[in-house]
This record gives C-alpha cells, sequence and structure tokens, in this order.
C-alpha cells in the first residue's frame, strides 16, 4: 500500500466526520432559526 | 510548396485527433438526442471538436493568443467561471422543504460516501493524493465543485473529470435503482412518509439560513468559503424579496451565459494528447463507482437510522439516495420508484428535501477537501 492511501484513508476519515458535523450543526441552526421566526399565517395574507 | 504546407490541419491530424472528434460528435449526440445534459455536454462536445482540428485558432499558437485559452485563464483558473454558476444555483434553490423535515438533511452528508471511497481506491490505482480528491470529487455530483477543486488539484485531469461529472449527473436514473434494489427489501421500498405540507418556513428564516450557513461555515473551515458563500448568495438574492429582478437574472441570463462559456472552456483542456490516454478510462470508471457509493451511503445511512424511529417515523430508506446533489433528478427517480412499489406513496417532498442537503453537503465536502488534502499532500 502507498503511503497516499493511507493519506486518502485519514482525510476520508476526518471528511467523513466532519460533513457530518456540518450537517448536524446547519440540522440545529434551522430548528433555532425555525424557533425564533415561526412561520405565520398573516404572511401569507400579505 | 508540399501537402504539409498546403494543408496543415490535414496533414497533421494524428489518430488522437479523430478519436476525440468521434468523442465530441457522441457528446453532441448524447446532449441532442437523449438529453444528457445539453446546457453542457453540448458546448463541451463541440468545443472538442474545435481543439482538435490541428493548428486550430482557439486555441494558443505561438505568440498569438486562443481565446478558449484566454477563457481558460480568466474563468477556469480563477474560478470565476464556476463561482458564477454557484450564484445561479443558489438563486434556484428554494430551501424550504428542509424546514419541514431538517433530520433530512443528515442524508445530504450521508451520500457523500462514494467520493471518499473513490479517493482511496483511485490511491490504489496509482493516482496521488491530490488526484485522487479531484477524481472522488466526481462523486459531489455537482460540476462546478468537481471543476473547483480539480482546478487546484489536478489541473491536467480537467477534461475527464467535468466530462465524467456531468455525464453521470444525467445518468442518475440508470445508475441509481439498480443500487437502491439491492440494498433493500420490498417492504422497505413501500414505507410511507408522513409530511407535513402544511408546515412552512417565514420569510425572516429562508433570510437568515443563508446568512448563518454562511458564517457558520466560514468559521469553522475559511477555505470552503467561496463555494458555500456564492451558492448562499444566490439564494440570498431569491429569498430577501426585494431583488426579484437580479434573482431572475441570475437563474436565467446568468446561468445561460456561464454555462456556454464554462462548457466550451472545459473542452480546451479535451486535446487528444491529454485525453486519450488510460487514466481517462480509470477517471471515468472511477466516477461510477463514487456514484454507486454515494447512493449506497445515503440508503445503509437511512437503514440504520431507521432502527432507533418509531414505527410511524420512519423513513423510507430509498430517500437516502436522494442525499446526492444531482437535484431534481435524484428526487424525481425515487419518487417514481415510490409510485411503482405502491401508486399511492408519494415521495416527492421528502426526496425534495434530501437532495436540497445534498446540495448544501457537496458544497461542504468541496471545502473540506480543499482544505484538508494540502495539510497531508
Amino acid at each position: 500500500m502507498s503511503a497516499d492511501f493511507y493519506k486518502a484513508l485519514e482525510i476520508s476519515g476526518i471528511g467523513i466526520a466532519g460533513v457530518f458535523v456540518f450537517m448536524t450543526l446547519f440540522y440545529f441552526v434551522i430548528i433555532g432559526i425555525d424557533k425564533l421566526f415561526p412561520y405565520k399565517n398573516e404572511e401569507e395574507e400579505k | 510548396m508540399d501537402f504539409q504546407q498546403l494543408l496543415p490541419a490535414i496533414a497533421g491530424m494524428s489518430w488522437k485527433n479523430m478519436v476525440m472528434i468521434a468523442i465530441g460528435l457522441t457528446l453532441i449526440f448524447l446532449a441532442i438526442r437523449k438529453q444528457y445534459e445539453p446546457t453542457l455536454l453540448l458546448p463541451i462536445g463541440f468545443g472538442t471538436i474545435l481543439v482538435n482540428i490541428p493548428f486550430s485558432a482557439v486555441l494558443t499558437q505561438g505568440e498569438v493568443l486562443g481565446p478558449l485559452n484566454v477563457f481558460f485563464d480568466a474563468g477556469i483558473i480563477t474560478e470565476v467561471f464556476p463561482l458564477l454558476i454557484f450564484v445561479a444555483i443558489g438563486a434556484m434553490i428554494d430551501f424550504s422543504p428542509l424546514f419541514q423535515r431538517p433530520i433530512l438533511l443528515l442524508f445530504g452528508a450521508a451520500a457523500q460516501f462514494g467520493i471518499f471511497m473513490t479517493m482511496v481506491l483511485a490511491t490504489l490505482m496509482g493516482f496521488d493524493i491530490k488526484q485522487a480528491a479531484s477524481i472522488g470529487i466526481i462523486g459531489a455530483a455537482d460540476g462546478p465543485t468537481s471543476i473547483i477543486v480539480a482546478t487546484q488539484m489536478a489541473r491536467d485531469l480537467l477534461g475527464p473529470i467535468s466530462v465524467a461529472a456531468y455525464s453521470y449527473m444525467a445518468l442518475v436514473p440508470i445508475i441509481q435503482p439498480p443500487v437502491i434494489r439491492a440494498l433493500t427489501s420490498e417492504k422497505e421500498r413501500k414505507i410511507r412518509m408522513k409530511f407535513d405540507a402544511n408546515k412552512r418556513a417565514s420569510r425572516t428564516a429562508l433570510i437568515i439560513f443563508p446568512i448563518a450557513v454562511t458564517v457558520l461555515a466560514g468559521l469553522i473551515a475559511p477555505s470552503s468559503l467561496a463555494l458555500i458563500g456564492f451558492l448562499m448568495f444566490g439564494n440570498l438574492i431569491r429569498e430577501c424579496g426585494v431583488l426579484n429582478s437580479l434573482s431572475q437574472t441570475a437563474q436565467k441570463e446568468l446561468a445561460n451565459l456561464v454555462t456556454i462559456l464554462l462548457g466550451i472552456t472545459i473542452a480546451s483542456t479535451m486535446t487528444g494528447e491529454k485525453f486519450v490516454q488510460l487514466s481517462t478510462l480509470m477517471i471515468l470508471g472511477l466516477g461510477i463507482v463514487a456514484f454507486v457509493f454515494d447512493t449506497a451511503g445515503g440508503v445503509l445511512f437511512a437503514k440504520l437510522i431507521n432502527r432507533f424511529m418509531s414505527k410511524d417515523k420512519k423513513i423510507n430508506p430509498m430517500i437516502g439516495a436522494c442525499g446526492i446533489s444531482a437535484f431534481p433528478m435524484s428526487a424525481r427517480v425515487i419518487h417514481g420508484m415510490g409510485l411503482k412499489e405502491d401508486k399511492h406513496n408519494y415521495l416527492l417532498m421528502p426526496a425534495i428535501s434530501a437532495n436540497v442537503g445534498g446540495q448544501i453537503g457537496s458544497v461542504i465536502v468541496g471545502g473540506l477537501i480543499l482544505l484538508l488534502v494540502p495539510l497531508f499532500a
């Protein structure tokens, strides 16, 4: 196995964990924004 | 005066040039007859013909600058073209489906698995780490991200990577269904998902979302800011409600103009000498692997989280496959598959939510690759 193979494995591990961390953060951002600024029916009337 | 001086283009034509002209014609055929990503494959196909005629004036010859080389230096190397495309894509995306069931955003992470799997496989096939990362990013199913990563890390491979990225995006209806069927049971494919279509996001929430995502992504991984920032800028133009004219221009005129230039400029890298190589075939093969493992990653992740979900909240595992960025192609494919299994099972809304998550996920992975690979290379 080449050195690049082991580097790729390491990057993959960090990368997959990283993208899950980001998406989880964005998940909480959505929950938070939706709680703070919920949709109101008046918006539709406007 | 001999034949070479009289007709230098014919005299200088190599078999590699002829192969490339045939490839160009094939791309044009696929774009017109099969409608596979015609906005990109047609300019790439025509550009391929242009650059494979020996002594073509579209390429720099001696001291005379060729227009395609000028476009390449100004638009691809500087990343201006793909970033402008991101503004256009951002203006087209509606993030409101994510507010209906935000958990589906996580599929935008799971379905990026193929990128990393392919990167590892590419190193086993002899590519160095930068080339392997650029090949893996084909699995982002996101043309501009592939172009940006390949431009920074493996400029020589830009042609085949771009062609693979755009071609396989068009082939999602052929690539995804067999993988999904192999990994799911009929019972799983018939799972119905409750989706409250009446739940909506407020305008304020939709305005704050692109700003919050940009700031958060920038603080954690500044290298992702060009990608995510331009995408979210386009989205902010769309959602702010006071720039409707700009939003329409970004979605139509800007997208069309830059797409024309992007396609034909990428073709400048598709000369016979650079493209007709064993590595091109390997890249095209690895591109399919990336899409297959993306699909598998999303589906298996859905099956995993179903183990922790109550019976009425279970997720149809096919939705996991929508976590790739090919929007709305993937969502439509899964919706169609759901209807085939059960004609009253409407999966379109959750499929779109996961698909929008995939658009964010692919850009984030692009940023992470740009951040991580130089640290290890």
